[in-house]
This record gives structure tokens, sequence and C-alpha cells, in this order.
């Protein structure tokens, strides 16, 4: 019995070695594979303490978003409410309304807009012929992006504002004023453009490498085949682009309901609250100002899980799709 | 005087032109919410606990304002100024302060003689943690929520003031009430009035920082301009002021009549109440008032007609005291208090300033403008400085030593040949001076404020005259230091919502009738019962 057991041990051992050694490796491996990693761990201990730091020991905070919190008592001796302050979501308080209606039609936006644009200014930049010319241009469009949003939006205002640079010239000239900021109606195309001003040339630098890893045999090979520009753009270009498009568009959900709460705040008093209000606003303006901390925490919250389900869902929806999406869980 | 002192007004009423002042309390434009009695806070318990005041009688002012209600002003700084404190009051240990400023931020310590020169005489390295004063109460709440308030600190618009006060400040009555407050005999020289904001509940939680009728909002002009112009600082009715704006307005140059909409002062020729009326026992807001769409119809014309500059609802507060100052907008809204200000900052060194009272609208006399009230804010001492509390006392009294002393020399003026230069034995602050003086003193103490203004000859006399000319006969918030739980809590957020309104009107995005809807929405939203608490608030007072 014994000599048939060990045999049997053998034999399965010897049926599948691969696994034998892995189930030995495993128990080997957290050790030895220490003792290895160790040096790159310990960088990455910095690393970890910020993000312990500052991103989950805040996570406590939201503890807040069921109580009715008072600061001056702290969060140990506010009094718990329950889900008093979810009520604003589901009893449709129109402030708030209004505030995932602006928040979902900038998201929609960048989507469209935002989001491709970097990908066409790639394209347009690698089919250029002139290295030098394309360092030239990439470095101007990078710029912007180490600018604060502060300098964005004074630069915006010297420019287009009332008595900004345009202006200035048109009433010298005798012509009327045109009325750009404070402009309700211009509000979306003003942020629109000043996002796509600030970063679009920083967000090439990832598809221009993406570009560059393309394999040169696959346009030799398409050129054989008769396909032109347009066809090498749409038959390999863009394939080759696929994951780290698909990647990004599901990170992008994840932060679809954050549209430049820096951004906004900044230029809120110029055309109201109504045209301007967004969820990340909405809970400072509530929160920070009006006091209402309870149910600021809870909307922000709710915000949050509500960006996890999108992200969780993308990914899986990508997977279906057959493709790497942003981790394999 | 090194003192800009614009009340800190809250985002939208900056763009109100200050038309919100007091309005949105939580947002700190006014005092109502700064402190002011609570629901148990009843005149017998306040005069049992009051602080005894003694006057200062060391100086005698060129110019007596008592008479009318408005500060005394000076054309010289006495010659030998008296020492008034003779022990420095610091303990050797760091004072930290949380309070606001309305200037640019100074030079830091190292590079700042005259911090170093203050730490030095104050007998304790000052450390101050100045926020802008328009968010000033978005920065107290999240400081009182980080547990980081300073051993001294400003008492922001927050909600529950009296049970945060509580929680965090220390009682100071056993230290300040009746006779007590002789030990700070700089304290007792403030205002009886200006201590209503700092009495909670029966006990006196925080010194007040006086303002009084200097606060109150009027429109300055450059009367250079005007002159240059042909036009005269004085208008009779409603028309002629529209007529004024016009002829300052110079499309060709880029100047714009007006920094900010003047909604204020348009208000004033309305006789429109200052915050609250009183009705019987009632309080009525001024929101209410009936010649709103009267005065909308002033400001969508003034807007329509571009008058008003064109940036004045995307602008800052700076923004506008940049635009008076470089003559871009002749007409500013601002408070008295500003002058001193105006007068340092001045680019066009051949500027003069006027003030231009307010008309009745239909030309038939003098419009009444709104009195400040007698405090700006009240400075409280934090529990966790509990054992150090005397020497903060004496530090804030001697922060408090008035007009005519060593110590209010050096404050506002720093040291003679390095801060100020002497002419005709007046100190005049230099541009290093006015920039490292700026440390928000006169944001954690202060004397009562004193007309004083060496930077030109006669400008104490123009103020004093134009204040004496305004004030008499401008109108009281009836509710003012009074406290309301609803509008700490409230009050900014749906004052917010109708000056949003009241601008969309003036830039023509909505109807003048938008406005009564609005009102409405506003009552219905807070309004009426921030008008109730404070009516009882106000009867328990009296």
């Amino acid at each position: 019995m014994a000599e048939a057991d060990t045999a049997s041990r053998v034999r399965s051992t010897h049926g599948n070695p691969d696994a034998a050694s892995l189930a030995k490796g495993r128990k080997r491996s957290l050790l030895a594979r220490l003792r290895r990693d160790y040096p790159v761990l310990l960088l990455a201990i910095p690393g970890l303490l910020v993000l312990l730091a500052f991103q989950y020991y805040p996570l406590w905070g939201n503890i807040i978003a069921f109580q009715d919190y008072q600061p001056y008592l702290g969060i140990g001796k506010s009094l718990w409410s329950g889900f008093e302050n979810f009520s604003v979501i589901f009893s449709g308080d129109p402030e708030f309304l209004n505030a995932v209606q602006n928040t979902l039609i900038l998201t929609l936006i960048q989507a469209v807009i935002v989001f491709p644009a970097p990908i066409v200014v790639a394209l347009v930049l690698h089919s250029l012929l002139s290295n030098k010319l394309r360092q030239f241009v990439q470095t101007i469009i990078y710029l912007p992006h180490f600018m604060s949003w502060v300098i964005v939006v004074a630069v915006f205002q010297q420019v287009l504002g009332g008595t900004g640079m345009i202006n200035n010239w048109l009433r010298g000239h005798g012509y009327d004023p045109m009325h750009i900021i404070g402009n309700v109606e211009a509000f979306r195309a003003l942020l629109t453009s000043q996002v796509l001003w600030k970063d679009t040339g920083w967000a090439t630098i990832l598809f221009l490498a993406v570009l560059s890893q393309i394999d040169r045999s696959l346009y030799e090979a398409s050129a054989v085949d008769g396909a032109g520009r347009w066809r090498q753009t749409w038959h390999v270009t863009l394939p080759g682009m696929k994951p780290i498009i698909i990647l990004l568009l599901i990170l992008k959900l994840g932060d679809s309901l954050t549209v430049g709460f820096e951004q906004i705040i900044l230029q809120q008093q110029a055309v109201g609250v109504d045209a301007s209000e967004v969820l990340d606003t909405y809970v400072y303006n509530n929160g920070v100002l009006g006091g209402d901390w309870g149910v600021a925490a809870a909307v922000g919250l709710v915000k949050s899980a509500v960006a996890l389900a999108l992200v969780l869902s993308a990914n899986k929806l990508a997977h279906r799709f057959g493709e790497e999406g942003v981790y394999r869980g | 005087m090194s003192v800009y002192d614009a009340r800190p007004l809250g985002r939208r009423a900056v763009l109100a032109g200050g038309a919100a002042l007091g309005l949105a309390g939580a947002v700190g434009c006014s005092n109502d919410g700064r402190g002011g009695s609570g629901v148990a806070n009843d005149e017998a318990s306040r005069s049992k606990i009051r602080p005894a005041y003694e006057r200062y009688t060391g100086v005698k002012p060129d110019l007596a304002g008592a008479e009318y209600n408005i500060p005394d002003a000076f054309r010289r700084y006495p010659a030998d100024p008296v020492q008034a404190i003779t022990q420095p009051p610091g303990d050797g240990k760091p004072i930290t302060v949380t309070t606001y400023t309305n200037t640019p931020i100074p030079p830091k310590l190292e590079l700042n003689t005259f911090w170093q020169e203050f730490n030095k005489r104050v007998g304790s390295p000052l450390q101050v943690n100045l926020t802008p004063s328009v968010d000033y109460n978005k920065k107290f709440a999240t400081v009182v929520a980080g547990n980081q308030l300073g051993d001294l600190f400003m008492v922001g618009a927050v909600p529950q003031v009296p049970q945060m006060l509580t929680a965090k400040a220390v009682d100071l009555t056993p230290h300040l009430s009746g006779d007590n407050i002789k030990k700070y005999p700089y304290l007792a020289n403030l205002p009886e009035v200006c201590w209503n904001s700092g009495i909670f509940d029966g006990k006196i939680y925080g010194v007040p920082v006086p303002r009084g009728a200097i606060s109150s909002s009027v429109l300055y002009s450059r009367a250079d301009i005007l002159e240059a112009q042909g036009l005269k600082a004085e208008v009779k009715s409603a028309d002629d002021f529209v007529e004024l704006c016009k002829g300052l307005t110079d499309r060709k140059l880029n100047r714009f009549a007006l920094a900010t909409a003047p909604t204020q002062y348009v208000r004033n020729m309305f006789d429109i109440p200052n915050q609250w009326s009183k009705n019987g026992d009632a309080l009525v807001s001024y929101l209410e008032h009936e010649a709103h769409e009267e005065v909308f119809g002033i400001l969508q014309k003034l807007w329509k007609s571009g008058y008003i500059h064109p940036d004045a609802y995307a602008g800052q507060n700076l923004d506008m005291k940049t635009r008076f100052a470089n003559g871009s907008s002749p007409l500013v809204l601002d408070t008295f208090s500003g002058w001193p200000t105006y007068l340092q900052t001045m680019t066009d060194k051949n500027a003069e300033i006027a003030i231009i009272a307010p008309p009745k609208h239909d030309g038939s006399g003098q419009g009444k403008t709104w009195l400040g009230s007698p405090a700006i804010g009240v400075t409280a001492v934090s529990k966790k400085a509990e054992g150090r509390v005397e020497t903060l006392l004496a530090y804030l009294n001697y922060l408090a030593t008035p007009f005519g002393t060593q110590e209010y020399l050096f404050r506002k003026f720093g040291l003679a040949g390095v801060h100020h230069r002497l002419v005709e034995g007046n100190p005049v602050l230099n541009a290093k001076g006015f920039s490292e003086t700026q440390l928000g003193l006169n944001y954690q103490a202060d004397g009562p404020w004193t007309i004083f203004l060496p930077e030109r000859e006669g400008s104490a006399e123009t103020q004093f005259n134009a204040m004496k000319s305004v004030c008499p006969t401008a109108l009281a918030n009836p509710a003012a230091g009074l406290y309301s739980e609803t509008n700490t809590r409230k009050g900014g957020q749906i004052g917010d919502a109708v000056n949003q309104v009241a601008d969309d009107i003036v830039q023509g995005r909505k109807p003048v009738s938008a406005w009564a809807v609005a009102v409405k929405k506003w009552k219905s939203d807070g309004g009426d019962k921030i008008a109730e608490e404070l009516a009882q608030a106000l009867k328990s007072s009296r």
C-alpha cells in the first residue's frame, strides 16, 4: 500500500514535473525572491508609504458620509446619521441634478473631443518626415502642460477677456468686442479649448512611444501589397495602438466624473453656478463652503463608487473583446 | 497706515460690488455670523460680564468725530509719542496666529526687518498663517477640522459658532469681564458696542477687532480724472450718475467708469435698508424691498452701455483696486478704510481721491449709505494655548495700542528711515515698509480706527468731511453682531444663489422679473428662518 502510494506519487510527479517544481518553487520562492529582490522592494517603500498616507488613509474620512459631521467635534464625536446624507442623491435635489447634468455633458465632450485629440496629433507628428520639425512642434505643444490651472486661466483671460488682448484691439479699432469669458453659452467650449491647449501635447507622448514600437516591416509588407497611407493607418498603425488606446480609455472612465475641479472653480464666478457646477465643485461648495460636510462626502463617495464600477465593467468588456485591459483578475 | 481694510468680501459679494455685504454671512461678508449673541445671550447676562470701558485720553484729535459717530482725524502724528507698554508682552515662546489678509503676503522672516524687530519688541516670535480674506471661511473650516488652529485665531463664519468656540476656544470671561479687563488697558479702550460680537451664551470668547463707520462702503472717484474730463464729483440723481459714467467711459482708451457693478450704491439711492429693517418685532430682509426692479433697471443700463468694466464679474477683489489705481476705472465701490491703501498703492502720482455720496434716485436729496458694523471680527484664544492665555491677551493688548503711542507708530509704520520717511514730522510708508508690515496685525487686534493719511496733505480732512457728510445719516444694520445658526449654516449658500441671479439680471441673462422669484426661493430656503432667528436674538438683546 505504502509502496503503491509512493509509486503513484512518483508517477504523478513524473507525469507533471512542472507542477511539482512549481509547487516546490512557490514554497521556496517567497524567501528566495525576497532575498533576490529586496533592493527593489526597499526602493518601493517610499512610494508605498505615500500611497498609504495620501490614498488609503484618507479613505477613513468617508465615514463622515454617514455622520452629521462638525469639524470642531471631529469624526470621533460627531453624531451618526445613517443614510440621511444620501437623500440628496435619491430625492433628486435640483442643484445636485444640475451638477450631474453638467458633469455628464462635459464628460461626453471630453470623450468625443479631448480623448482622441492626442491620437490625431500623434499620427500627424508621426507622419512628419523632418525629425527636427517634429521635435520642435513637440516641445512647443508639451509646454502648457507644466503650467498650473491658475496660469492657464489667467492666460486665457488676458487674451480673450473683456479687456484682453483681442477685445482691446477690437475696441481700439472701432469694432464691437467679443463676449467670451463670462459668456454662459461659450463656457463649455472655453473649458474644452483650455484642456486641449494644456494637455493634448503631453498626452501625445505615450502615443508617439507606441507608434515607434510598431514593427517597420508591417509597413513595408503592406506597401508591397499596395496599401496607401490611409490603408496603412487603418490596418497597421491603429491596430498597433489599440491596446494602449483601450487601456487609457478604461483608466479615463475612472476619471470620467472628475471634470476639471480646479479649472472650473477658478472660473465659476464669471458664469455662475447654473452653467458651471459639476460634481466636484458641488462637493466643495456644499462641504467646505456650506458646511454640509456629510452630504458632500456622501456625494463624493457615490461618485467614487460609480467610477469604480465603470472601470471594472469596462475592464471586463475589454477582456470579452480579447484585449488585455488594465489588468487580468 | 499700512492698513487696507475692506471687510472680507464673499465670493459673490465681490462680484456684486459689495452688494451682498452682510447677507452672505457664511461666506464672510458680514459680521452677523462672525460672532454675536447666541440664543441664551440676553442683555442681563451680557451686562454682568461686559468688559468695563475706559477711554484712552492720551491724544487730542485735530478733528473730533465722536459727535458724528465717525473716527477722530489727525493731521500730524504726535511729536513725542508715549510709550504705552513697558514690558514686552511675550513669554519667549512662539505665538501662532490664524487670520486673514487683504494685502500681498509679506516677505519671509529672514528677509523682513520689520518682522524681526516686531518679534523683538513683542518678546515672542510671531508665526502667522495668513489667508486671503475671500477664502478665509473655507480655510477656517478645514483648519478647524484638521485641528490646526493657531494659539490665536480669527473666528470664521462656520456653522455652529458657539458650539465650536465651546469646544475649541478658551472662555475669556474671568480675564476680561467687568474691571478685570483693566489689566489690559488698551482692550478696555475698545468701543463698548463691538464686544457684542465676542460674547456668546453669556461668556466672552473673543476680542473684537473694531471698525464701525470706517467699514461703510462708499463710491470712490478719481477726482483728477473727473476734472480732466470736465466732470464734477457730485451727482444729484440716478440719471446724473449714469451721465457721469458715460462721461468717464472711453472705449478707445479701454477706460470703463466703474471697476465693478455699483449694486450697493444704486441701492443706497433708493434708501434700501442695510441688510434688515425692523417691522414691529420682526425683521424684513432688504432683498424684499420693492425698489429692486428699478435698481436693476439702472444697473442693466450701466452694463449694457459698457460703463462697467467688462471683467467686473470675472476678476478678483484686488483687480478692482488695480483698475482704480491705474485709472482704467475711475469709480470704485469700497470701504472708507481702503483709503490709506489707495494712497499708498496709487500708480499715478497726481491722483486725487474723492467720495461721491449717493443721491436720491429722483433727485430729491441725499441717498442713504450703509453703516459698517462695529467690529469686523473677533479673535479667540485656542484651548491648546490655555496655559498662556495671559500672555496672549497681553499680546492683543499690545496690538490694540491706540494712535499717538510709540507702539502704534511702529506697528503701522515700522522703523524711521527703514520703513518710512518723515515728512514734516509725519511717517510716510515706503515700498519696503508697505510690503514688510503686512503681517495681518490689524486682523488680530486693533485700536479704534483713526483717520490719519500722512501720504497726502489734506487727505485726512477730505476723508473726515466725506465721512461727516455720509455717516450720520447712514443706515445701521439692526441685526449687526447678532448670531443666527441658519445664517452661518446656509446664509452663504442661499445668499450666493440670490446674488447669482442679481449678476445674471445685471448682465442681461435674466429678466428683472427673475428677482422676485429668486427672493422667494431665498426666503423659503432659509431666509425666513434667518429673519426669525435674528429677530429673536434682537429681542432678547434688548
